[in-house]
């Protein structure tokens, strides 16, 4: 599976790779004899990537100094940068279902629906390479571009199978074989006793859905058809930014000390404060500076609720 | 892994989260519930997920069906609803006229525990007045102290680190399960990883990933103090010999001699490692270390009422009185006495035999000479760090050159400080790029007709994760 390590060797033609610009400018490329990329660091040239190893940085051919960095694809990286047709399960979400499902290589899981392919990819990755994702969307040209994707990442394990799961369950010859179902379905209830049926005994369903009212219809669904350990999470990840920051200390010079947001030309000079200013200009201020880290303004307030469910035996 | 096998370790969740015990099932194994032991033999050769509940003195399995009786009451809730409330209800203990006497009394007689719930519920004088929802919450009051429940649960890194964290979290760095499954995904362990982990949460990080590679790639351990931290959790999991092949333990030192031998020839170099000051004989020449002893699977030590206690309280660390919530223990392995002794030769005509020496199968591995330069040759594919002691940037400075260039690094900390500092440095160093400093969050609902809401109670942390992807050195 691509997905595996690729950093142990060397960018060939063919290879998806990662193109870093800064931790929110990723891109997937595939290599091509000639191909090149630009953006706004400059032209590159596949050409220059092949034979390189992963986790190199290239610079760009016409100016010299802009320059990106060549990454090994993971999951984690394909989820950031796939292509979008509807709305895609995140890192927080999809390690929480892989973790909640108990999978591992060899597991047989069962998806719905596939949607772009960001779940799928991770789920494909825990259970490698013994292991298989069957995956149904209802969509077509959608379970087209997820098949389409998943080859070109050298993923061998996904089937992804052109099917209305809410309307007409799993497929019979799927019976008995899952180790794990997750959903993701406008109306999961409608597919529980499908699910119940796949289910080898003790084995988790997950349904994930943005609503509450979802929420209680499924678990309704899993209650009435027997299952039992049905827990409903929510997750999310607050993310940290972190600065150097200089805050004034007060104490010295009698309470007077520069008003370290003024800009330069506007503070009053004075001579009696103990520390230099961090930038070196002429009125002295008394800071203390220290790594700080503060949570990002902006954050993801919801997803979805994730709610399992395990078969009795 | 479906059913449950002599000899192997299970989870044991008592009341459905109330208590767990980790378990290795010996003919000599019990389980203690309300004040009565019970034989765990009749576990063996059952599903995992069966339920079981002592019925007289052996346990007898029961069906879980009546977990969800919630189900069948959904339509009466909107009638009954309306019409009752506490209003009237006075508490004052004088509701329940079955006395303490009565109901040892008919313990005694052989009355099951759900005879006497349906006694106390029968002589209850305000049950009828209360609510429905009020009334299922009694029953199952009632229910967990009268007519206790065990649940046998398959140790996976799920039930292991939630099982550890609800009780002893101190144990396991305080890595709630979200953070855990975050750390799985960003080190992207998967098929033909090769992972080095600083683990000194009880192993807790190495089962995780060992039980996701389960033999399709490696998980090196690494140490660096002079003894080798615990990793009994491993123990817990039973690995089959497929995937224990794959879980090693490596000192730093060992690693890092390989790879600055290898600089230095420009070629990767055969082994040499040195003698350690201390009395411990690393040199390869057959014995090993006391530190490096086969990994036996010795659960913890059971420990006494009064130990348990002064374990919790180092624990807590707040000065805050704790909950009397018991603590996480493990039945002993050797704990064989005449009387079970005898008692075994009776159960094991019916068992499969039980194998008289679990230390057989090594859990863990010494790497050899050729494996190490091997993996310091080839890079890590990915690294992550479960050290609370351990100074994060100092760390990453040391591991960071044992990984292969664009390998994805993930440090847990449960303090916030010393992972910003950390990924400060990085990022004048320019030794990384995809710096991301994360906390993970968690909440659960309760999901039921009309009583839909977050849990009351939450966990308020489950620590930081730095997490990040090596570059190729310029």
């Amino acid at each position: 599976m691509a997905m595996a390590i690729a950093s142990s060797s060397s960018i060939r033609e063919g290879d998806v790779v990662i193109v870093y610009e800064r931790h929110d400018r990723m891109k997937a490329v595939t290599v091509r004899k000639g191909g090149e990329l630009q953006n706004r660091f400059g032209v590159f040239r596949h050409d220059d990537w092949i034979g390189k190893p992963f986790g190199s940085r290239v610079v760009d051919k016409k100016k010299g100094s802009g320059f990106v960095y060549l990454l090994a694809p993971s999951p984690v990286l394909w989820t950031l940068v796939l292509s979008h047709r509807t709305q895609i399960l995140y890192l927080a979400d999809i390690s929480f279902v892989i973790c909640g499902l108990e999978l591992r290589p060899g597991c047989v899981v069962l998806e719905s629906g596939t949607g772009s392919g960001s779940l799928t990819t991770s789920l494909a990755r825990a259970v490698a390479p013994s292991g298989h994702v069957h995956t149904f969307d209802f969509h077509e040209p959608r379970a087209s571009l997820a098949r389409k994707d998943f080859e070109n990442n050298r993923i061998n394990n996904v089937t992804v199978g052109v099917r209305d799961i809410q309307g007409q369950g799993f497929p019979e010859e799927l019976t008995d074989k899952a180790n794990a179902v997750f959903l993701d379905l406008p109306q999961p209830w409608l597919a529980v006793e499908s699910v119940l049926i796949c289910l080898r005994p003790n084995a988790s369903c997950c349904s994930f859905s943005p609503c509450i009212e979802q929420v209680q219809r499924t678990c309704e669904a899993f209650r009435k058809y027997n299952f039992v350990d049905i827990r409903t999470f929510e997750v999310l990840l607050r993310s940290y930014e972190i600065r150097k920051e200089f805050l004034t200390d007060i104490s010295v010079n009698n309470g007077e000390v520069e008003d370290a947001s003024l800009p330069p030309q506007k503070r009053r000079r004075s001579d009696s404060s103990e520390k230099p200013r961090p930038d070196g200009g002429d009125a002295p201020n008394p800071s203390i500076g220290a790594v700080m880290a503060r949570p990002y303004a902006e954050t993801k307030g919801h997803t979805g609720f994730l709610t399992f469910a395990r078969c009795q035996v | 892994m479906e059913v449950v096998k002599a000899g192997s370790c299970v989870l044991l969740d008592i009341n459905n989260g109330e208590h767990f015990v980790f378990s290795r099932l010996t003919p000599a194994a019990t389980v203690k519930l309300g004040k009565a032991k019970y034989s765990l033999a009749p576990v063996i050769g059952c599903p995992f997920g069966s339920q079981f509940e002592p019925k007289s003195s052996s346990l007898e399995r029961s069906s879980r069906a009546e977990d969800n009786n919630a189900g069948e009451e959904e339509e009466e809730e909107e009638e009954n609803a309306a019409t009752k409330d506490n209003r009237n209800l006075i508490d004052d203990n004088t509701a329940q006229t079955l006395s303490a006497e009565e109901i040892h009394s008919m313990k005694r007689e052989g009355s099951s525990g759900q005879e006497i719930v349906n006694a106390l519920i029968a002589n209850s004088a305000s049950f009828e007045s209360k609510t429905t929802f009020s009334q299922e919450k009694y029953k199952r009051k009632k229910q967990k102290k009268y007519a206790p429940r065990v649940i046998i649960r398959c140790p996976t890194a799920k039930s292991v680190c939630e099982a550890y964290f609800s009780k002893t979290p101190a144990k396991i760095g305080f890595i709630r399960v979200d953070s855990l499954s975050m750390i799985l995904s960003l080190a992207n362990v998967g098929e033909m990883s090769n992972v080095l982990v600083s683990d000194m949460v009880g192993g807790l990080l190495t089962a995780a990933v060992a039980e996701r590679l389960s033999g399709f790639g490696t998980v090196c351990s690494v140490y660096y103090t002079p003894k080798a931290p615990s990793l009994d959790i491993v123990g817990l999991f039973n690995f089959d010999s497929a995937t224990s092949s794959r879980i090693f333990r490596v000192r730093l030192s060992t690693l890092l001699e390989s790879y600055n031998s290898g600089l230095q020839n420009g070629e990767p170099a055969p082994l040499v490692v040195e003698q350690e000051k201390n009395m411990e004989d690393d040199s390869g020449t057959g014995k090993l270390p006391q530190s490096e002893q086969p990994m036996d699977v010795q659960p913890e030590k059971a420990v006494t009422e009064a130990e348990q206690e002064k374990d919790m309280e180092d624990d807590s660390g707040t000065g805050k009185p704790l909950q009397s919530n018991p603590s996480m223990d493990v039945q002993p392995e050797k704990a064989v006495t005449e009387a079970s002794q005898t008692s075994v030769s009776q159960i094991s005509e019916n068992l499969e035999p039980v194998s008289t020496n679990p230390t057989k199968q090594r859990l863990i591995q010494q790497p050899s000479n050729e494996d190490v330069s091997d993996w310091v040759k080839t890079g890590f594919s990915s690294l992550i760090v479960g050290a609370l002691n351990a100074d994060p940037l100092k760390t990453l400075q040391q591991l960071l050159p044992l990984l292969a260039p664009s390998a994805p690094f993930v440090i847990y900390h449960t303090y916030l400080q010393p992972l910003a500092d950390c990924m400060f440095a990085l990022q004048k160093e320019r030794t990384a790029v995809s710096l991301q400093l994360s906390e993970p969050w968690m909440r659960e609902y309760q999901v039921l007709p009309s009583r839909t809401h977050p849990h009351m109670q939450m966990s308020s942390t489950g620590g930081y994760i730095l997490s990040g992807i090596k570059t190729l050195p310029q």
